[in-house]
């Protein structure tokens, strides 16, 4: 079947005009192919246009009305389709106007610098006679020209912002998949640094509660400075968390220079009374210094709720 | 006390029965959870095709039908058609059930949408729509700007210079007509979506 036959087909099946055994033949098709029920789709919003642009014979209107509108969702379809045709006339419009129109554009004299030169030409053509009609067209040809290249360098400069908007969301999405992968493999490294831990103790040190918590008037059993061992190979932190709202806890590790030293997607456990998440950290990824480290939670892994931040200084001996 | 026999009519879909029909459908339960959208929206097509003003309602029959018949220990080889078979049962009873009749005379249909409106209605009538044309410039703000303008471009225009608009597009995307038909009703779903999320949210407002 032709394409514009199955388009035919598919329109009189909407507008309820086929026969039985046809309209069985259609519906098995599309219940069953995917392809097929796109093409249906497609068929449906070709309908619904045709009706609000008024290009259905008088005939067509009626079915469409009376079979077609029989729902509710329906009708919401052909507002919005209404809606549609009126967005797209207005901003068509005003981007596609013809050189024809901007040629009378010019004749209009609304630019007042249009006005001017014209004016000029006009003193110049009683004055001058054929000098000045040479010399005022061929000031017309330079304002057209001009215009041109700016009509030109507003394209080029909406075709580069769109181009930078979508550069703009791929990095978006790169960053996004990197910072997750990076999650997951700091997950995977504290089960290795777990496994670890039997051989080697590590040196744990308790941050207590964030500055947050901290403000909010909790008491507070924080290390804000820590000494290392020389020799120590794993360094365990315990954040202790006042709720445990969330599924999965992101932690942040930054130096003084704000650079990432180390993040991970961990899950919470038992720490006394309440609640902790605890990090394990190999001791090389650390020198003397500052280090700040910030605790998020979430329960997708895609939004992220700040809970809390640490500050500390760690000394290695 | 025991509890009484469930009747057909007063079946309601369970747990345990809504998760032997994804099961059925796939094993990986997003993939199932896709696949019954999707077999919502042909049954939904369905039914509007056969002029039923509550497609939705009798789309929810035809699931829950199918639940209860695998439950009670029939064997389904393949859903999507079992559904199917189902939802044309629905569709006979439907068309000689009493109450329809009813329920087409209550709700009106297409004869609200026809008959001349009041001068009234006629105002709020143009609110509504300055209204949705609102929304949907809000929707249409959030696509990307290129989908932006292919939604203006493959809409604006009439007759032959729609089709040559239309041929170019797809030229310079390098697909066929076709894919770029399928492609703008995809984004035409979405922005219909969201002018309806946005018009409950003014309301509520």
């Amino acid at each position: 079947m032709q394409a514009s036959e199955l388009e035919n087909k598919l329109a009189r099946y909407l507008l309820g005009e086929l026969s039985e055994r046809e309209r069985i033949e259609i519906e098995e098709r599309y219940l069953s192919d995917g392809d097929f029920f796109d093409e249906m789709s497609v068929a449906e919003d070709e309908l619904i246009d045709a009706y609000v642009r008024g290009r259905l014979s008088g005939e067509d209107r009626e079915l469409f009305e009376q079979n077609f509108l029989c729902s509710a969702a329906r009708r919401e379809r052909l507002k919005s389709a209404q809606a549609l045709m009126r967005f797209a006339d207005t901003h068509g419009a005003a981007a596609h106007i013809s050189s024809w129109q901007r040629f009378l554009s010019i004749l209009s004299f609304e630019s007042p610098a249009i006005r001017l030169v014209l004016a000029t030409g006009f003193m110049l053509l009683i004055i001058g006679g054929p000098v000045a009609v040479i010399q005022m067209n061929r000031l017309r040809s330079d304002l057209k020209g001009l215009q041109s290249d700016q009509i030109a360098r507003n394209q080029r400069e909406k075709e580069l912002e769109q181009g930078l908007a979508q550069q703009r969301q791929q990095n978006e999405a790169l960053t996004k998949g990197l910072d997750q992968e990076r999650n997951e493999r700091g997950h995977l490294e504290q089960e290795l640094a777990r496994l670890t831990e039997q051989q080697a103790p590590p040196v744990t040190f308790g941050l207590g509660f964030g500055e947050r918590e901290r403000s909010s008037g909790s008491t507070s059993t924080q290390a804000a400075r820590m000494t290392v061992p020389r020799g120590a190979e794993l360094i365990k932190l315990q954040l202790d968390l006042l709720k445990d709202d969330f599924k999965d806890y992101l932690v942040l590790l930054k130096d003084a220079q704000q650079h990432d030293v180390w993040r991970g997607l961990l899950q919470s456990t038992k720490a006394g009374r309440g609640k902790a998440v605890v990090v394990r950290l190999p001791s090389h990824l650390f020198t003397t210094g500052q280090y700040r480290l910030a605790l998020s939670g979430t329960n997708n892994k895609s939004d992220y709720e700040i809970i809390s931040e640490f500050s500390f200084d760690l000394i290695k001996k | 006390m025991e509890d009484g026999p469930v009747y057909k009519k007063n079946w309601i879909l369970t747990g345990p029965a809504l998760d032997k029909t994804l099961a059925h459908l796939d094993t990986d339960p997003n993939e199932a959870g896709r696949k019954l959208l999707e077999i919502r929206r042909k049954l939904r097509r369905f039914f509007e095709c056969n002029r039923c003003s509550d497609a939705d309602e009798l789309v929810d029959v035809t699931l829950d039908r199918g639940a209860r018949r695998m439950v009670e220990g029939i064997e389904v080889r393949d859903l999507p058609s079992y559904l199917t078979q189902i939802a044309r049962f629905v569709l006979k009873e439907h068309w000689t059930s009493p109450e329809r009749n009813m329920d087409e005379i209550e709700d009106g249909g297409a004869a609200q949408l026809l008959a001349a409106p009041a001068e009234s209605q006629v105002g709020y009538e143009r609110e509504e729509q300055d209204e949705r044309l609102e929304c949907l410039e809000k929707c249409a703000g959030r696509l990307v700007p290129a989908e932006r303008q292919r939604v203006i471009d493959y809409y604006y225009d009439q007759g032959r210079a729609k089709i040559d608009r239309r041929k170019r597009m797809a030229d310079q995307m390098r697909i066929s007509v076709g894919n770029l038909r399928v492609r703008m009703h995809r984004t035409r779903e979405r922005l219909e979506e969201c002018i309806l999320d946005c018009l409950k949210e003014k309301k509520r407002i």
